[in-house]
């Protein structure tokens, strides 16, 4: 396997989000597992842990999910979850769902729950024009 | 019953020739249709690149007299393009032509006895023992050893047709032999046995220069352009060298009667070499080598085969003279011997010495058939995960691939074959393994107040199986381990596994009932847990790198970035023993 450690260029970072299975209200500090479906609408492979840098496998130049809780109207409630490793390669067209642990808000509120993509150690997917996945919250 | 014909004319029939025939062919054919695999092996997947050149309309025919290592395999790149085109290049096909092809080994050894000896039929019944005997498994379960049944046939029928003293026989004796030759380079052996042959059948000295000459030309245009392969090492001319080269010559020749024991095939080895001298003998004291130079020209097949592995494997240790593939050659010795032998039933040295090997026959075929078995079970496992594999090969790190082909070429070829549902890749596996096994790390001991449950998307089509990795305490196991799995919040299968009985890292299995229906996608979770275990004798699962959708939590806690051991389908497809 050739070592790869390659920043995906820029016409990479392309998705489309897909159904998922996240509450519209959730009660304080809860623990949830929710779905996230979404395809690499892109011309290029995104790249897993193995595929990001098959020598060092740490992550680095993978694609991961990650998410963040972000109290309305623009405050980011400083709760960023696990990043979650794709469990393959995603190549240009294909579609994954992913189990994503979500701990919920401390306080209770309208929040907005943001999932992004980011290739590690390269770039988060919004800052090159791909849409993240926004959800409205409610935390009672 | 026909008397011998040293003359070479045709042997009448018997009603037994069918059987001998089609049983060699019936018994190899069963053992391909119980431990075949539609997966290539190592060097079969060198022609994917003529699959290719030939799917992209490129020229091809010049791999046909191409060598692979020291070999020209021309008859098996046929018969692999042919059947290839066919199956979707299927290996199970090539190994049912080498069934096959074993039943005209059968039938030429066949002439050659009724030619020899004036004995009942059924005096032959050895010969389509030996032919199938289970120790040369892996020439059996591998598509491209057509060539060593290739090689064995041309060998066979020159001397059949060199025995038979006419003119289109004799032409027939050069085509025979070109095929030999043209399969493997160890088909080269049957110019010098032909020459020995023809000498002791008295056939004239034209006959005999003419044979010279054919045997010279075939072998000078087989090395036309021909490139030693690399690496190559000279024989050493040592006593040592010399010792060394006898002992893996022995070795090979005792090793289709002795299992997997190298020192039972040195044994073996060294009392067929008495018996081989002891049967030419009683043939020179008969003054029967007339008749018999076709039985001897096998036994020096046999021999003259042991001698070359001896010469070309003695630096590699003893365990490599024993290779399974090597086994339907040196065969032939037997085979010489006892067909020899039975010719000499007149003498009470003769009836002594058929004796023998009629109980080294049976009592060899048993013990290879017996240790033959496991190495077929685990000879067709590891063609699964393979197939697996190269379906699967960009989620495959490096070390997983070592065993299926060269590191440098196996992805470039996985995604050849991939895209043209080519060999391993005809069928899709659904299955769902671990991708990188050498990462495991054991979760904290499985306890009271700390079972593991597992969320996981369901990674296959129809799920069949799921196997947990479980590797018990090294103080030996106590109490029960308990395995539940639902599906859809649905409590669908269980199993309780006691610990006492596992015996290090085990791939324990769960089964689901044909009525379930669990779909990819679907919710599983699977709970492991042990409440009986404690303590020192509590058992641990396996975490690996991410493979799946997966969320495992142990006694609450995530397994953050790793993922539980579990393997989906991996019994129903073979993949796990």
């Amino acid at each position: 396997m050739p070592a790869a450690r390659e920043p995906l260029a820029s016409s990479g970072f392309n998705v489309q989000w897909g159904p998922h299975d996240v509450p519209a209200a959730i009660p304080v500090n809860a623990d949830l597992d929710v779905r996230i479906t979404f395809t690499n609408r892109s011309d290029k492979v995104w790249p897993d842990v193995l595929a990001g840098d098959p020598a060092k496998r740490n992550g680095g130049f993978a694609v991961r999910l990650s998410h963040q809780w972000i109290q309305t109207p623009a405050e980011e409630a400083g709760r960023t979850g696990n990043r979650v490793d794709l469990p393959r390669s995603l190549a240009p067209g294909e579609t994954v769902t992913l189990l994503v642990n979500v701990r919920g808000p401390r306080d209770p509120g309208e929040y907005l729950l943001r999932f992004e993509l980011l290739q590690e150690l390269v770039s988060w997917f919004d800052t090159r024009g791909a849409a993240d996945l926004v959800i409205p919250v409610r935390v009672r | 019953m026909t008397g011998p014909q040293p003359d070479g004319s045709r042997p009448s029939r018997s009603r037994l020739l069918p059987l001998f025939v089609v049983a060699p062919v019936a018994v190899q054919a069963a053992i391909v249709a119980v431990f075949g695999q539609a997966v290539q092996a190592w060097d079969e997947y060198y022609y994917a690149d003529l699959f290719v050149d030939i799917g992209h309309g490129r020229p091809w025919l010049w791999w046909m007299f191409r060598q692979h290592n020291e070999h020209r395999i021309v008859w098996t790149k046929m018969a692999m393009l042919g059947l290839g085109y066919f199956t979707d290049w299927n290996p199970v096909a090539e190994m049912y032509v080498s069934a096959v092809l074993v039943g005209l080994v059968a039938f030429g050894i066949w002439n050659l006895y009724r030619t020899a000896v004036d004995e009942p039929a059924w005096r032959f019944w050895p010969v389509p023992l030996l032919l199938c005997i289970p120790a040369q498994h892996m020439n059996m379960l591998y598509g491209l050893m057509t060539c060593h049944y290739f090689t064995v046939a041309g060998m066979v029928w020159t001397l059949v047709f060199l025995l038979r003293k006419t003119r289109r026989s004799f032409v027939a004796a050069i085509a025979a032999s070109f095929v030999a030759l043209f399969s493997t380079l160890n088909g080269i052996i049957v110019f010098p046995i032909g020459f020995v042959v023809l000498c002791l059948n008295r056939q004239s000295v034209a006959r005999r220069r003419a044979w010279l000459l054919a045997s010279a030309t075939l072998v000078a245009a087989y090395f036309s352009k021909y490139q030693v392969p690399a690496p190559h090492q000279p024989t050493e001319w040592t006593l040592d060298a010399a010792v060394r080269i006898a002992l893996a010559a022995l070795t090979s020749l005792g090793s289709p009667f002795a299992g997997s024991s190298i020192r039972w095939s040195i044994v073996v080895g060294v009392a067929m070499t008495l018996l081989i001298v002891m049967a030419l003998f009683g043939t020179l004291a008969t003054a029967k080598w007339t008749a018999h130079a076709g039985l001897i020209g096998l036994t020096l097949i046999g021999v003259g085969s042991a001698a070359v592995i001896g010469l070309g494997r003695y630096r590699f240790g003893l365990e490599g003279a024993a290779e399974s593939k090597y086994v339907t050659y040196t065969i032939f010795a037997m085979i010489g011997i006892v067909l020899s032998l039975a010719g000499q039933r007149n003498s009470q040295f003769g009836r002594t010495l058929l004796l023998a090997c009629g109980w080294l026959v049976g009592v060899g075929w048993v013990v290879a058939a017996v240790t033959a078995y496991p190495r077929m079970e685990a000879w067709g496992r590891t063609r699964r995960l393979h197939r697996y594999e190269i379906q699967n090969i960009q989620t495959q790190p490096d070390e997983n691939l070592r065993d299926v082909y060269h590191l440098s070429e196996v992805r470039r070829i996985a995604a050849c074959l991939q895209a043209a549902k080519l060999g391993p890749c005809r069928k899709r596996v659904d299955a769902l393994l671990v991708a990188r096994p050498l990462e495991g790390l054991p979760t904290k001991a499985i306890v009271r107040g700390s079972e593991l449950v597992s969320k996981i998307l369901c990674p296959v089509d129809t799920l069949r199986d799921v196997g947990v990795l479980i590797t018990p305490a090294a103080a030996g196991g106590q109490g029960v381990l308990n395995i539940d799995i639902d599906a859809n919040d649905r409590k669908i299968v269980g199993a309780v596994v006691e610990l006492r009985a596992m015996r290090g890292s085990t791939w324990v299995p769960v089964r689901l009932s044909a009525g379930l229906a669990v779909r990819r996608g679907d919710l599983l979770v699977v709970r492991v847990s042990s409440d009986s275990a404690t303590g020192a004798g509590a058992p641990r699962a396996m975490s690996f790198p991410v493979y799946s959708s997966q969320i495992t939590r142990q006694g609450g806690a995530l397994l953050a970035g790793r993922d539980l051991g579990l393997a989906f389908n991996g019994f129903a497809n073979g993949l796990l023993p």
